[in-house]
């Protein structure tokens, strides 16, 4: 992709005006991750015996109510906000790093080489991935880091799909025959020019993974089989709010106000990303 | 005589889909032979087959049938891993300068890109030192080197890429059309600059053209491609001058001429026939169909290159009735 | 009053900044007359034509006047159907641009034949037959049943002229129409384009880079730089004799069989500008070799001298071209 291609995309983002609002709100709510409980009074853990399930706005000091344990929800809705996006980010990050060597080494290679390969992306990609999920779970115990593995062995997956279509109509590309003539080796032509003019797709993709990400997280761990308590996820506050959904409908509400918001606003800076680098009319 | 550059018999052959199927002979039986600081022109229209022969040279891809002698060596068979060594002189000038440089690279970036793999001695500080020299030796600013090709002109960008091919010393060049995709006001400029470098560099080349009048220009010796075939081989006076093969006089006369008389000249044109791709084997003179000297004899056997008078050569089965070659068209 | 008639027309491209292609030209075509409009990248040539036929680019804009027969074109709704509808044929540098790859020949024929002149489909199809042969394609019948991606480009692009003639046009325009084919091929299909329009009586603009396509056919040769028309001349004498230093370093650097080997080529320093480049003064005046002070600070209107109408302040004046 053509330098003009980027600035005329970065043009075009920068006239989206709810895109940008989205990623405003992305960039606030990683502050408040990153730094919000530091601010705020209580720790995500502790207990205010006398303050238990209190609704927002009510109580001095917790914004947003407490859950039944007396917990600050405020704090805890920005810790699991924390530990969401440290997983959605680090498993986008495992699965762009694999999926874009695989696939660029794929489609570059062609013939036999890129058939095995993908052959091997296509078995992975029909094993059913929740199925497979509990099974690292069982074997290597539950937590972040088993978490982390088990998504990301299957989060590559698309994304070495979509680079190795791209990167076979590259390969056909005259500079890279060039680089040919000039006597780069393999490694060399992939990862200076094949890998670097793929990166339009290659962002748009990533910017959609994050949130499956932390949806299939959430999931699991609503589930029970991913993060624990006490460590706070979006996922298992959301089963904590779903159980006192009656009675205290804000344990429920906030960590999936935060939930849909991010996973809202990932979505559609993603989607506008993918529109303003769609070299159409140019 | 044995040049620097020896084809042999080289035949290349890809598989065409579509209605016409089967497999195509791009390049068919090509034997020249260039020497040391020769520049060999290579002249014939889209689908004869000379860039496929140029980036068979280069080893981009594969013979079915022929060989290779660089240097008195063999190299068609040597796999991809020896033959790198080979790239550090045996180099390629590409036709669009918009497509052979990575967008994502600086100008200096590209260039210099061929020492990493072919000069590994070199370190950082050594590549951008031959990479100023080369930029200086094209005609090109220094401070060009740190720009990206959309920033440059298509004049520019060529210079660029012969940087590139040069900035290893290599001893032949092939040029695949180095000027088609430029402006005609800059054309000039970087004919002028590759005659100026091969006299300089006393380098061999190939220079592969549809332009009849640039080739003429720059080369002593002229081959003529039609259909993956050489067709007629001459200096470049004798070409010019008693052209033997119908398609060469066709390419003679499709040279525009711009004078004040020109309007009056139009020439009447045979028909366009139909175009039947053929099959690799197939019997016939490749021209015949467009021939205006076909005889029933160029329909059933395949004309071979064979001598004519002063050392040239022919396919054509009528090229002795025509000794002092064939007329320009007559005018209409 | 004259079959076509351009006024002040200028085309903008709005974008990151404002691109101005096309910088207020005049031109006028006879009936029957054919100009070839010559130039380079960043000339703007082809988006005059385009502007003409309203078929530029979502964020291009024309102003001024097009008329043709005195009805205007610019701002006209419907672009393509309304300017084949009035009598203009167009033909594009490549014929894929006006035939579909997925319809057979005679019926894009006939129906370019009912959508401009209304006639029913056993006539069109009579007619797309007539213009086949026309053209001069062998097996005319033939060819009507085959699909475009089954002829060469050269009888494609014949093809794309007997298109452009269903509708009967009185003015031909043509978009580089032999670019993209091969040298011996071209001049084929310049011969064909002059037999057709003597024998149909129909004007031309031609736009192209290739001086030497248009020696033979246009009565009228304009030339254009940055965007302006630099030089407008009767054909043979802007060949034998032209005036604008570009016109002439122009001629002088197309290669001839004619010149000696080892001699060095004709050119013509530096490049053309890229369009929406900014000028004060003349804008050749960069790469011209006679440029003076005067060059650099006022830009040269066009004038009569001699038989051109020139845009220079110091043009040549009969010197054969030097």
């Amino acid at each position: 992709m053509s330098a003009g291609l980027w600035r005329d995309a970065v043009r075009q983002l920068r006239a989206d005006r709810l895109a940008l609002a989205c990623l405003a709100i992305l960039v606030l709510l990683v502050l408040l991750a990153v730094a919000g409980p530091w601010l705020l009074d209580y720790r995500e853990d502790e207990i205010d015996w006398d303050n238990m399930a209190v609704a927002p706005f009510s109580v001095d000091g917790h914004w947003l109510g407490t859950d039944r344990l007396g917990r600050d929800l405020l704090v805890r809705t920005l810790f699991g906000l924390r530990v969401s996006l440290a997983i959605a980010l680090a498993a986008t990050l495992v699965s762009l790093v694999i999926g874009v060597s695989w696939g660029a080494m794929a489609g570059y290679l062609r013939g036999r080489s890129d058939a095995l390969m993908m052959r091997f992306v296509d078995v992975l990609y029909s094993l059913p991935q929740v199925f497979f999920v509990i099974i690292l779970t069982v074997v290597f115990g539950r937590g972040p880091l088993t978490l982390l593995l088990a998504i990301g062995a299957f989060g590559w997956l698309t994304m070495a799909r979509i680079v190795r279509g791209q990167a076979l109509s590259l390969r056909e590309r005259e500079f890279v025959e060039a680089a040919v003539v000039g006597g780069a080796g393999t490694l060399r032509i992939v990862g200076r020019h094949i890998v670097p003019n793929l990166l339009g797709p290659v962002i748009v993709y990533a910017t959609l993974t994050v949130p499956q990400v932390i949806l299939v997280e959430s999931f699991l761990s609503f589930l029970g089989i991913g993060i624990q308590e006490p460590l706070a996820s979006l996922g298992n506050l959301i089963a904590d709010g779903a159980a006192e959904m009656e009675t205290a409908p804000w344990i429920l509400a906030v960590p999936a106000g935060c939930l849909v918001l991010l996973v809202f606003c990932f979505n559609f800076l993603g989607d506008s990303l993918r529109d303003a680098l769609d070299p159409r009319d140019r | 005589m044995s040049g620097a550059l020896e084809l042999r018999g080289v035949t290349v052959r890809y598989h065409q889909r579509g209605a016409h199927g089967g497999v195509v002979s791009a390049v068919d039986d090509v034997s020249l032979e260039i020497a040391d600081g020769e520049m060999l022109g290579l002249v014939g229209e889209s689908g004869c087959g000379k860039t496929t022969l140029g980036r068979a040279i280069l080893a981009l891809v594969p013979l079915a049938a022929g060989e290779i002698h660089w240097q008195g060596r063999r190299i068609d068979d040597v796999g991809a891993r020896r033959f790198r060594a080979l790239r550090r002189e045996l180099q390629f000038v590409f036709q669009d300068p918009n497509a052979c440089l990575d967008p994502r690279m600086t100008i200096g970036g590209s260039v210099a890109e061929p020492l990493r793999a072919l000069a590994p001695a070199l370190d950082a500080a050594g590549r951008e030192a031959r990479v100023t020299a080369i930029l200086a030796e094209v005609g090109l600013a220094p401070d060009l080197a740190g720009r990206y090709p959309h920033q440059l002109s298509g004049g520019q960008l060529q210079r660029a890429v012969i940087a590139r091919a040069l900035i290893v010393d290599p001893r032949l060049v092939v040029c695949d059309e180095p000027v088609s995709a430029l402006d005609v006001s800059v054309q000039g400029q970087i004919v002028n600059l590759l005659a100026r470098i091969r006299r300089e560099r006393g380098l061999a080349s190939l220079f592969i053209s549809h332009n009849l009048a640039i080739v003429a220009r720059l080369c002593e010796r002229i081959l003529v491609m039609y259909r993956g075939r050489i067709v007629e081989t001459a200096s470049r006076d004798a070409l010019i001058g008693a052209p033997l093969h119908p398609y060469t006089r066709e390419l003679l006369d499709a040279v525009p001429a711009i004078d004040p008389g020109a309007r009056r000249r139009v020439r009447a044109r045979p028909l366009d026939r139909a175009d039947t791709s053929l099959a690799a084997d197939s019997p016939a003179c490749p021209f015949a169909a467009r021939c205006p000297h076909a005889i029933a004899r160029c329909r059933s056997e395949r004309p071979l290159l064979q001598p004519a008078q002063d050392g040239r050569l022919v396919a054509c089965h009528r090229a002795g009735e025509w000794p002092a070659g064939l007329p320009p068209a007559a005018a209409g | 009053m004259a079959l076509l008639e351009i006024r002040g027309l200028t085309v903008d491209f709005s974008g990151e900044r404002r691109i101005r292609a096309v910088d207020h030209i005049d031109l006028s075509i006879e009936r029957e007359e054919r100009v070839a409009i010559v130039g380079e990248s960043g000339s703007g040539k082809s988006q005059l034509l385009l502007a003409c036929i309203g078929l530029l680019a979502a964020n291009g804009r024309s102003a001024g006047s097009v008329r043709f027969d005195g009805a205007e074109l610019i701002g006209a709704g419907d672009p393509a159907a309304g300017v084949r509808g009035r009598g203009i044929g167009f033909v594009f540098q490549d014929a894929s641009g006006s035939l579909t790859p997925h319809r057979r020949i005679g019926d894009q024929l006939a129906e370019a034949a009912i959508a401009a002149r209304g006639c029913e489909r056993g006539a069109a199809l009579a007619e797309a037959l007539r213009m086949i042969e026309r053209v001069r394609l062998p097996d005319a019948r033939r060819c009507l049943a085959q699909y475009p991606h089954e002829l060469s480009g050269g009888m494609r692009q014949r093809v794309a002229i007997a298109a452009a003639l269903m509708s009967q046009p009185r003015l031909l325009f043509a978009d580089e129409p032999t670019t993209a084919l091969d040298v011996t091929v071209q001049a084929e299909v310049m011969t064909l384009i002059d037999e057709l329009c003597r024998d149909l009586g129909m004007a031309l603009l031609l736009v192209t880079h290739d001086i030497g396509v248009v020696a033979a056919l246009a009565d009228r040769i304009a030339v254009m730089y940055a965007g302006r028309i630099v030089e407008c001349a009767a054909a043979s004498a802007f060949l034998g004799d032209p005036r604008h230093p570009y016109s002439a370093g122009l001629l002088a650097s197309v290669p001839t069989l004619a010149d000696a080997h080892g001699t060095e080529l004709r050119t013509i320093a530096g490049s053309p500008p890229a369009p929406g480049s900014a000028f004060t003064g003349c804008r050749f005046e960069p790469r011209c070799p006679r440029a003076a002070a005067r060059c650099r600070a006022e830009d040269p209107p066009l004038a009569v001298h001699g038989r051109s109408t020139v845009a220079c302040h110091f043009p040549l004046r009969g010197e054969g071209g030097t």
